[in-house]
């Protein structure tokens, strides 16, 4: 992997300002998630990194810093996909082992015990709306933050290999840019001990509106 | 013994990856070349026998957005499949001897099915076939589409091809 893009001190200073936003957009959300999951889910503190499209899905599975070995982008995963709309366009990915992904909301079914033709759908639907969740809250917050309307799509769920399922994002991104910005950080589900991975990709036009935003409302309400 | 052991490639080979975007071509039999997590993506790989050249090219999109710039022909499959046969070419590889194959093409989700990223996976094969034509060069087998992540595998000392999909069936192009 190269370097990867360089960073100018103005460029990292609005990107501090997203980071903010995304910051409490991330509590938000993991207090909405744990309350409908009914069990405690922590997410932390986000990890902006800028890297060249073709190296988002490593970074993404890894970090900037720490690029996750190749082979991870075949380990299947299942992801809840959601596009991101309005004012800012790009992709909210949530990535979970399997296992892990049916464990989060187990609970939640457990009580209707479905018959075993529907339990598949109900898992399905059910991680649908845990990646709705997810993405409203966190969506919710940049929006208001930064006077903006942003919405999410409604959810896709699948189980398939990291790299097939996060190229979705790099498709869209790699026809207008070079680079990508990601924001991303692990959720953990306190009652069976397991984490992942979960991305916000925005469109670089996106990133902008994004950064006008919260910055004009930042230098209103007397901040830095 | 299952058929998919019987198919997998030889793990002693050094597993050298070709990242989206990245296009390899190598002469090291020690070494095998690896496409992971193929969605819509396609590998394209070809293999020499006679100058035992084989190389991958990991393709993103059909082409490039209209009047955008890039500095990787590799992403794209008008850009990179010129850019590949030429690459091969000065590692000593002959096009009438070249025996090209791919995996990918798929379409991940079927919410996809409408918008920009239409049939992104459908679109990547059918240009990367358009280019090989012109180049006067036959796609002679391909484990594309459908909703499935696949891997490929390309051993440069035998030139066999495997595709592991996410299902866990692999089979030999």
């Amino acid at each position: 992997m190269n370097m990867g893009p360089v960073l100018t001190m103005r460029r990292a200073r609005q990107l501090e300002v997203v980071h903010r936003a995304v910051m409490l957009g991330l509590q938000t959300a993991a207090a909405q998630l744990s309350a409908f999951a009914g069990q405690a889910i922590t997410i932390e503190a986000p990890r902006l990194g800028l890297c060249a499209v073709e190296d988002l899905v490593a970074c993404a599975l890894g970090s900037a810093f720490d690029a996750a070995p190749a082979s991870d982008a075949e380990v299947v995963m299942t992801g809840i996909y959601l596009s991101m709309g309005g004012d800012v366009a790009g992709h909210v990915v949530l990535l979970l082992a399997p296992p892990d992904a049916r464990a989060l909301v187990a609970p939640l079914i457990a009580d209707l015990d479905p018959p075993a033709d529907q339990r598949e759908e109900l898992i399905h639907s059910a991680l649908g709306e845990v990646g709705n969740i997810t993405a409203s809250g966190l969506l919710n917050a940049l929006a208001d933050a930064a006077h903006l309307r942003i919405g999410p799509s409604c959810p896709a769920v699948v189980t398939d290999m990291a790299g097939a399922i996060l190229e979705l994002p790099l498709l869209d991104i790699a026809q207008v840019a070079e680079e990508a910005l990601y924001i991303e950080t692990t959720i953990t589900l306190a009652a069976v001990a397991a984490t992942g991975v979960l991305a916000l990709i925005p469109h670089p036009a996106g990133l902008d509106a994004l950064i006008r935003g919260l910055t004009a409302a930042e230098a209103r309400g007397g901040r830095r | 013994m299952s058929v998919s052991t019987v198919l997998a490639p030889k793990q002693a080979e050094t597993q050298l990856a070709v990242g989206i975007g990245q296009c390899i071509v190598a002469r090291d039999p020690a070494v095998a070349l690896v496409a992971y997590g193929l969605g819509s993506c396609v590998a394209l790989a070809a293999w020499d026998a006679g100058a035992r050249v084989a190389g991958v090219i990991h393709i993103l999109l059909p082409e490039p957005a209209a009047g955008a710039v890039h500095g990787n022909p590799a992403r794209f499959a008008t850009t990179g499949v010129p850019y590949f046969l030429q690459t091969l070419a000065e590692a000593g590889a002959q096009p009438a001897r070249l025996r090209l194959v791919a995996a990918g093409g798929a379409q991940m989700l079927s919410m996809l099915a409408h918008g920009p990223l239409t049939g992104i996976g459908v679109r990547n094969l059918a240009v990367i076939k358009e280019c090989l034509q012109a180049a006067g060069i036959p796609l002679v087998a391909a484990d594309c589409g459908g909703q499935v992540g696949r891997t490929l595998t390309l051993s440069v000392a035998t030139g066999h091809v495997h595709v592991r999909a996410s299902t866990g069936a692999t089979q030999q192009l």
